[in-house]
């Protein structure tokens, strides 16, 4: 499956963007990922399918919730 | 045996919190934040689920900003720690618990003086009168633990008002779970509270509400589960200052005692805690022997007898199969202006307690008065 993947900064706010998501009809799971590449070590994520990538990040904007998207993995979400 | 040490800690907790207990304990048992499995997640799920239900309990409108800890000592350590720039002085009641006078006492150190008013009367007086230029902190009992006596919101709203340039950290330690709260900048900066008195849940659950957004220091340093290269702690509450792993059944459970409360309704269990007080109240008056220190606490009457001391009242009743709580409560400053140190008993109530419980009181002390006074 193509799946988009953006960063949050905690399971906290992954886990309130994960809801915020679902709110919206978008359907997410939870990673950790090591993002060590980027500077910041562990860091969670939420994966989704791509086609909902404009609609989830206009979601975590209105949820005042800062992400940052990620091209490291792909992930099943099957 | 009849509990009425609930001050200390509830017991019995309602049966939906051992319940939560059993599930969280089967499911939820990984390390929350620090995988992608489920039992990580579960356990990170649990904890935001309890960070919600406290929002909904105090209208808040933001679950990042509760900060777990192990109990309300904890979260007032933290709180009084985490201001930046540090408080230069300090003001505090002589109502207070040594999990107030203590860590601020131990601020001394860093240079940062304090003063102690009189809860007596019209505290916004009292508290403006020991104000002094540089006073930059408040740190405020919203109830007695000794004789359950409430602070007036009002009050403190317009000392908010009054002086915006401190800040006031509040002790709920006796106050969440037994009445309404809307935790915002009206009241306080950060709410401090136990997990495991009205809100049900296991000792070794507390938590900070960060009201105010700020660069707060941490209290302890640790993994967090994210932002691992960095070595200092995340910059995001919860993270920030929820440094190591986080206790996960104990909070699951402050979850379901929170819920029960919302379930139940705040102004219906404060009914009840105000009930049970009167009563309390009413029938160590018909004793005749017994000087009630406040009579309009809030879910703890204390008393003292000039016949018998505290401790041999207390043993009396642990014999009988009733537990109260002798002694100075852990705050010496009301003890020395009530009972000249002697201590007292007290009588602390939940809403678990049945009328019924207060009148077998009323018989075992009664038979003490007959055996002993």
């Amino acid at each position: 499956m193509n799946t988009a993947v953006l960063l949050v900064d905690s399971v906290t706010y992954a886990i309130k963007a994960r809801k915020a998501l679902l709110a919206a009809g978008i359907r997410s799971s939870l990673k950790k990922v090591n993002t060590t590449a980027t500077g910041r070590g562990c860091r969670h994520a939420l994966v989704f399918e791509r086609r909902h990538l404009f609609e989830a990040m206009a979601e975590l904007k209105k949820a005042n919730i800062a992400f940052e998207r990620w091209r490291g993995e792909e992930y099943d979400l099957s | 045996m009849i509990y009425l040490d609930n001050a200390a800690t509830t017991f019995p907790k309602p049966k939906c919190v051992y319940k939560k207990l059993r599930d969280c304990l089967s499911h939820a048992v990984g390390n929350p934040g620090r995988a992608s499995h489920k039992a990580s997640l579960l356990a990170a799920e649990e904890i935001f689920d309890a960070r919600e239900a406290l929002c909904e309990l105090f209208s808040f409108p933001y679950p990042e900003r509760i900060v777990f800890t192990q109990n309300a000592t904890h979260a007032l350590n933290m709180a009084i720690r985490a201001l930046n720039p540090p408080p230069k002085h300090a003001i505090y009641s002589d109502r207070e618990h040594n999990s107030v006078i203590r860590p601020i006492e131990a601020l001394a150190a860093m240079g940062c003086s304090h003063s102690v008013f009189r809860a007596e009367g019209d505290i916004l007086t009292a508290m403006e009168g020991t104000m002094r230029e540089n006073t930059d902190l408040l740190v405020l009992s919203l109830c007695s633990n000794v004789t359950g006596e409430c602070v007036s919101l009002s009050a403190l709203k317009e000392f908010r008002k009054r002086h915006p340039e401190v800040r006031v950290i509040l002790d709920g330690a006796q106050w969440v779970g037994h009445l309404p709260l809307t935790a915002d900048r009206s009241i306080c900066d950060i709410l401090c509270a136990p997990g495991h008195k009205a809100l049900f849940g296991l000792q070794g659950s507390g938590f900070a509400l960060f009201v105010t957004e700020g660069n707060y220091t941490p209290f302890s340093y640790g993994g967090s589960g994210s932002d691992s290269l960095s070595a200092d702690m995340p910059m995001l509450l919860p993270e920030r200052m929820e440094a190591g792993t986080l206790a996960t059944p104990a909070i699951a459970t402050l979850q379901a005692g929170t819920r029960f409360i919302l379930k139940v309704g705040i102004e219906n269990v404060q009914r009840k805690i105000q009930d049970l007080s009167k009563k309390t109240v009413e029938r160590l008056d018909a004793l005749q022997e017994f000087e009630v220190l406040y009579k309009k606490g809030h879910g703890i009457v204390s008393f003292t007898s000039k016949k018998a001391s505290a401790s041999a009242i207390a043993s009396f009743l642990d014999s009988r199969g009733i537990a109260v709580r002798s002694g100075l409560h852990c705050a010496p400053l009301v003890h020395k202006a009530l009972t000249d140190g002697k201590g007292a008993v007290r009588i602390s109530v939940s809403y678990l307690n049945r009328m019924a419980d207060i009148d077998r009181l009323y018989r075992e002390l009664k038979d003490f008065k007959r055996i002993y006074i």
